[in-house]
């Protein structure tokens, strides 16, 4: 998958949707190569970014750096694999959305970090039963002042290899990744981090 | 030549698995699929529809191509 040089605000593609059982791997190429507009390799350009990303089946594939996906609008995950590789990468949710794995299991191998103010517009995620698997050394990071974060604070109390955040009754089975970090911040606010530990404890730090 | 933006599902109808290939996309005109001419552009919708093709699809985007709307005409290279 290759975006055009654009900076990560501006969207390559209106959507991208997985849907109706596709089983397939649509893998993403680097953004570092110089591509429309001068862009590549730029900080402000590490990836492809969509309006509105649909995913219920099948993988894509960020195994190369600056194969980020920025998603501007909406992100719907009820299934499939967040990058397949071994790579670890990022799923940038801007615009909200649902995460429903059905009760089943939503795999990522990226970072999915999702923002709101200052940064973003004010919006909602709902993540709703099931188990996100996160593999690598992936984590997910929400940004403070929203419910999420609430759930996420519950949770620090309680520091399992599996979180039962509750409710909606979510369970966040970390895989350990090769390098092991047992706790890291994904940015240099004050994100919550759940993130692959060398330990059998998934810490979620400030 | 088509209008951007516009709807591609992808087919896979070369077999070769890349994206960057036109052939390998259909494009939703009116109501109605047709081989797409130019392969993804800026803009675009991107439909991986498992019941038209579940292959694999690799590297979007490799080529040029010259694309066409009501006001603009641009070449995207990449």
């Amino acid at each position: 998958m290759y975006g055009f040089g654009l900076d990560d605000h501006i969207a390559d593609y209106a959507a991208i949707e997985l849907v109706n059982g596709y089983a397939g791997t649509v893998s993403f190429a680097s953004e570092a190569v110089p591509g429309l507009e001068g862009g590549g390799g730029s900080p402000t350009n590490q990836g492809i970014a969509v309006t509105m990303f649909t995913m219920e089946s099948g993988a894509i594939n960020q195994e190369v750096a600056a194969s980020e996906l920025f998603v501007l609008g909406s992100f719907t995950g009820t299934g499939g694999t967040i990058n397949s590789s071994t790579f670890t990468s990022k799923l940038t949710v801007g615009g909200g959305g649902t995460i429903d794995p059905n009760g089943a299991t939503i795999a990522t191998g990226s970072n999915i970090p999702f923002f709101g103010p200052p940064t973003g517009p004010a919006v909602t995620t709902t993540v709703k039963p099931g188990t996100i698997q996160f593999n690598n050394a992936a984590g997910a990071a929400i940004r403070p002042g929203t419910a999420e974060q609430s759930l996420l604070s519950r949770q620090r109390r309680t520091d399992h290899r599996t979180h039962s955040l509750a409710p909606p009754r979510l369970a966040v089975r970390v895989h350990r990744g090769p390098d092991h970090p047992e706790c890291h911040r994904v940015a240099d606010q004050t994100h919550l981090v759940m993130v692959s530990g060398a330990d059998q404890r998934t810490p979620i730090v400030r | 030549m088509r209008e951007v933006p516009a709807t591609l599902r992808w087919t896979n109808a070369l077999g070769t698995g890349l994206a960057g290939a036109y052939g390998n996309w259909e494009v939703l005109v009116g109501s109605s699929w047709q081989t797409a001419p130019v392969p993804p552009a800026w803009g675009d919708t991107l439909l991986f529809d498992g019941a038209v093709s579940n292959a694999h699809c690799v590297g979007v985007c490799t080529g040029s191509v010259w694309t066409t709307t009501s006001r603009i005409t641009r070449r995207l290279s990449w």
